[in-house]
């Protein structure tokens, strides 16, 4: 009797294990989901002259219309009027055709180009220095 | 938290429930007459894991739900065998259980808030060599080795509280990316690895070797590093196998069980027959025979679970250990100083190279050596810092979520 | 991402890898290491199995019990009735020193477990059976003890075939043992010098001699066309590339046609003989007789070695091979697979010891079904050889094993080998005409086989053609 209950038992338990472990594989995915969202972010921002900072993600782009990455209102600028993207370990700008154009210290670009940190970038009448994110706390020590 | 993980949390709480439940009411038909003390046991068992589970979301509101679940269903699984092997083994597991989900809560708690203060690593080196010395001065032997303490009656093995000590010691040393000084730490971990060698605690040794080895390497980058501590690893293992019998024993059941089944292939041998008569689905709860088994409530709980529950029971488990392994790499990588994330490397890394040698000792994928299966062995001193170790990993994972939350703020 | 964090990946990398080397084992046992297991004679749960089902009787072909499981005092005990010549074949079943020969081979059969069929398994559960199956041998105990006998304690083997079935109807190793007492004589059976343990007759290895000559002989008739028609003169020794092979003392110089010096066994005619059919067609006729191959039996049978292609490197060793000296090694068993074959106008029949297995239920697996393997050679040269075997023993080397009033054919071989004097071999049937037995008796290092292996076959096949079916 015993014999016969564990038997059939037995089927149960490792469904229901596996249950379990479903949900945990589940979580796991979720995790990893966040992760590469996350892991979209450069360590690089634009920062404003009244001080706002938009962070730089994979690819970023910069214009009037309202589904742009960044947003600006300004009739001076295009509604996709720039567009900065990670080529390898560098962050490239490219003028996306504006009216107005687009400015790296004060010379407007034709072709893409790499930014260097503190590049000053101008786009119709507003000025943006390329920055790298505050780093917090982090690799003090350590000989990157 | 997350209304969508918050369901599947409480799924497969609920699933756990039910596997408790289940197993533990057949348990307690095993026994002629009808014993209701399994029944008993898994109602404690739930109570404490229900009561811990919500204590400690309530205490530390973002305390890690998927390291306290995870690692009670491995022990409810464990407490399952341990039933059907020995209830009174059983009775006091449950115990150490409770003990463990304690330490757990306290060991968050202390790590989030006080171990903001970093003693100086050569303390916890200190501790680390007093804790394994302490055995060998006045310790008793159990199972081959010599690393048991017994106060009245209660036994301790101390070199399980030393795999967190010399988790923080090499955290301390190494948290500036670089070795002060090579030749001193060399010294100082050999000297510990040395220690576990005196009290034949060759699995021990071998553990907190390589968890050396590679948290050197997470912090330093240095593949030289790892390239000679691995060169010099096989020639410490040639050298054990020529100085030492009893590693000589350990390799050649390995290399050929079959050769002298009586004798010194006789533990792998029988743990193999019971992986095997397991087959897909195992033989049900209650139906293998562990008995045959050597030392199958500690190290070779894992051969007896194959062989109930079969290679499916135990390839989930394997995955759920696994799980468990990537849960502590992910808080390592939320973390941002040096410290911390060596820290919970190091825990990590302790605790996965322990789960793969000894599942792959007993399933002869590697030789045996004798360590315990982390909640799963019976064993109040593994069940306790094993939790003790979750709590330091749970605690860093505070202290990652707060900083990120200062940082928005 | 810092160096730092690159690192932690790295090291998760590689638990990924060793966690999914567990799992790859774990399957990896699953799939191919199982069974092998299960079926362990150390796997306790085996002996457990046993302790509540009552291990078959093995009964030989004429339902007399060679092994069977008694109570004893409330405990089950296995017996042996039949003695020392069945130790080397029916081995033994003890829990301390495992399972042997066909105690082992068996395994399966006698506990009842190797049905796979699980409503088999559920009706014996249901009607309470706890009992394995009987097994019935092709073996006649009678002549099995008979023919143990005649080697009087010298290390030897013997194998008797039907050569119409494949029946195995004795199989001596001697020295024997008793496997009632297996248990207390383990120490000094294990430790004797004619290893009693061995079971000769399967596992032996032993250069043929001059019983290989049939092989040789064979190649021969089917490769030179008029080879019957010519003779050969010998001055009773031959020199192949500066070594003198000689024929036996005793042997006379002069003319010989095939058939005679087949007769006499001249190993200066056959030398000369193997030469000329040359290496590829004599190693083509050893492998059709069987050499270089694992012959599948219930017992395993060790294969006997015929050197390959490229290790004959000169016409000495060719020479040597077709005489049966040199690298090839042959067991008994092999020998009499030999002789059955002619017996059988050319056709290698599968060998077999099991005869029928009688689950507890009364359900009956028949195995006696005799298979042809392939065939050696074809049925005229069979019949040459045949006749050239009873020449032997009417006027040749085997007249020892005559028999009155039965047609015996036959070879004899004394096999020179390291250990000292010529092993003493003889292989043959009878009776010619009808064969009911082939043997192949090997006895070491006893001599001239024509004095010492074939008396022991003349008994063997006359007590067999007498008493026999």
């Amino acid at each position: 009797m015993y014999e016969l209950l564990a038997q059939v038992m037995k089927f149960l338990l490792i469904g229901l294990i596996y249950y379990f472990l479903y949900n945990f594989l589940k979580l796991m995915v979720l995790d990893l989901y966040e992760e590469r969202r996350s892991s979209d972010e450069t360590d690089y921002c634009l920062r404003c002259e009244d001080g706002r900072e938009f962070p730089i993600r994979r690819v970023t782009t910069i214009g009037r219309a309202k589904d742009s990455d960044i947003v600006i209102d300004d009739p001076y600028l295009s509604s996709k009027h720039a567009m900065i993207y990670r080529r390898g370990k560098r962050l490239i700008i490219q003028d996306l055709k504006s009216t107005n154009g687009t400015y790296i210290n004060g010379r407007r670009i034709k072709k893409p180009v790499a930014l260097k940190e503190k590049d000053v970038i101008t786009m119709g009448s507003r000025k943006f220095t390329f920055l790298r994110r505050e780093a917090r706390g982090l690799e003090r020590g350590s000989d990157l | 938290m997350d209304s969508r993980e918050e369901a599947i949390y409480n799924r497969s709480l609920a699933a756990m429930a039910l596997v408790g439940f289940l197993s533990f009411l057949l348990l307690s038909a095993y026994r002629k007459p009808l014993d209701f003390l399994p029944f008993y046991g898994a109602i404690a068992f739930l109570t404490v894991v229900f009561v811990g589970y919500f204590f400690t979301g309530w205490i530390l509101a973002n305390s890690d739900k998927f390291l306290l679940l995870l690692s009670s269903f491995l022990a409810q699984l464990g407490l399952i065998m341990l039933c059907r092997i020995n209830p009174e083994l059983f009775k006091r597991q449950v115990i150490f259980f409770a003990i463990g989900v304690a330490f757990f809560i306290l060991v968050s708690f202390f790590t989030k808030y006080l171990l903001r203060l970093e003693l100086a690593p050569f303390f916890y080196w200190v501790a680390t060599a007093a804790l394994l010395i302490l055995p060998l001065l006045f310790g008793v032997e159990k199972g081959g080795a010599k690393n048991w303490l017994v106060f009245d009656g209660f036994t301790f093995q101390p070199s399980e509280l030393a795999k967190i000590t010399f988790a923080f010691y090499l955290a301390g040393a190494l948290k500036n990316g670089r070795i002060t000084s090579l030749p001193r730490m060399a010294t100082e971990i050999l000297a510990v690895v040395g220690l576990l060698a005196l009290s034949k605690d060759l699995g021990g040794a071998m553990l907190f070797y390589f968890t050396a080895l590679i948290v050197i390497f997470v912090a330093t980058s240095r593949a030289d590093i790892l390239a000679v501590g691995g060169g010099l690893s096989a020639i410490l293992g040639v050298l054990g196998y020529y100085l030492f019998d009893h590693v000589k024993v350990r390799i050649e059941a390995w290399l050929n069980p079959w050769q002298d089944v009586p004798g010194r292939g006789y533990q792998i041998a029988q743990s193999l027959f019971a992986i095997a008569e397991g087959g897909y689905f195992g033989t049900g709860l209650g139906l293998g025979r562990p008995d045959f088994i050597p030392a199958v409530a500690t190290d070779f709980i894992f051969s007896a679970f194959a062989e109930e529950f079969g290679f499916l029971g135990a390839a989930a488990v394997v995955l759920m250990y696994f799980l468990l392994v990537y849960r502590g790499i992910r808080i390592a990588l939320r973390l941002q100083k040096n410290f911390d994330i060596l820290l919970a490397v190091g825990h990590t890394v302790m605790f996965g190279m322990q789960i793969f040698t000894i599942i792959g000792g007993v399933i002869k994928l590697i030789p045996v050596t004798g360590v315990t299966l982390p909640f799963m062995s019976y064993g109040g001193s593994s069940m306790v810092m094993s939790f003790a170790s979750l709590g330091v990993l749970n605690g860093l994972w505070q202290r990652a979520l707060e900083d990120e939350d200062d940082d928005e703020a | 991402m810092t160096r730092l964090k690159r690192n932690v990946r790295l090291v998760f990398i590689m638990f990924c890898g060793l966690f999914l080397s567990l799992l790859g084992y774990l399957t990896y046992f699953q799939v191919y290491e199982r069974q092998k297991l299960i079926e362990s004679s150390y796997n306790r749960r085996l002996w457990e199995q046993e302790e509540t089902v009552t291990r078959g009787t093995i009964y030989d072909a004429k339902g007399r019990v060679l092994a069977k499981t008694v109570e004893e005092n409330g405990a089950k005990k296995r017996v042996y009735p039949e003695g020392e010549a069945f130790g080397p074949i029916i081995g033994y079943s003890n829990k301390k020193l495992g399972r042997a020969n066909l105690e082992q081979a068996l395994n399966g059969e006698l506990l009842g477990i190797s049905q796979q069929d699980p409503m088999m398994v559920l009706r014996q559960k249901v009607l309470g059976v706890s009992k394995g199956n009987d097994v019935y041998l092709t073996i006649d105990s009678e002549l099995q003890n008979k023919a143990y006998q005649l080697f009087r304690g010298r290390r030897g083997a013997l194998v008797a075939l039907d050569p119409n079935t494949g029946a195995v109807l004795a199989l001596v190793s001697s020295p024997g043992y008793d496997p009632d007492f297996i248990e207390q004589m383990w120490e000094s059976l294990s430790k004797d010098e004619n290893s009693p343990l061995l079971n000769r007759a399967v596992q032996g290895l032993y250069p043929p001699g001059s019983t290989f000559k049939i092989v040789t002989l064979a190649a021969a008739l089917e490769s030179i066309p008029d080879i019957e028609s010519r003779t050969y003169e010998t001055p009773g020794h031959v020199e192949v590339n500066g070594r003198v092979i000689r024929d036996y003392e005793g042997f006379r110089p002069g003319n010989y046609d095939i058939k005679r010096a087949f007769s006499l066994s001249s190993n200066s005619v056959f030398v000369k003989v193997g030469l000329e059919v040359g290496k590829e067609r004599l190693i083509d006729k050893a492998i059709d007789f069987g050499f270089n191959d694992k012959i599948s039996f219930e017992l395993p049978v060790a294969a006997s070695r015929f050197p390959r292609f490229s290790m004959i490197g000169d016409d000495v060793e060719l020479a040597e091979a077709s005489i049966g000296q040199g690298k090839i090694l042959t067991t008994p068993f092999q020998m009499a697979v030999v002789a059955s074959a002619v017996a059988n106008g050319g056709r290698i029949i599968k060998p077999y010891i099991v005869q029928k297995v009688v689950t507890p239920l009364g359900e009956v697996k028949n195995f006696s079904n005799p298979s042809v393997l392939k065939e050696a050679i074809d049925v005229v040269t069979a019949n040459k050889i045949r006749e050239y075997m009873v020449d032997v023993v009417e006027h040749g080397t085997g007249r020892a094993a005559g028999i009155k009033g039965i047609k015996v054919a036959g070879k004899t071989g004394s096999a020179e080998n390291p250990h000292g004097k010529p092993h003493a071999w003889f292989v043959g049937f009878a009776p010619a005409d009808n064969p009911k037995i082939a043997v192949a008796v090997v006895v070491e290092n006893a001599g001239s086989g024509g004095t010492n292996a074939a008396p022991i076959a003349r008994d063997v096949i006359r007590y067999f053609l007498m008493n026999g079916k």
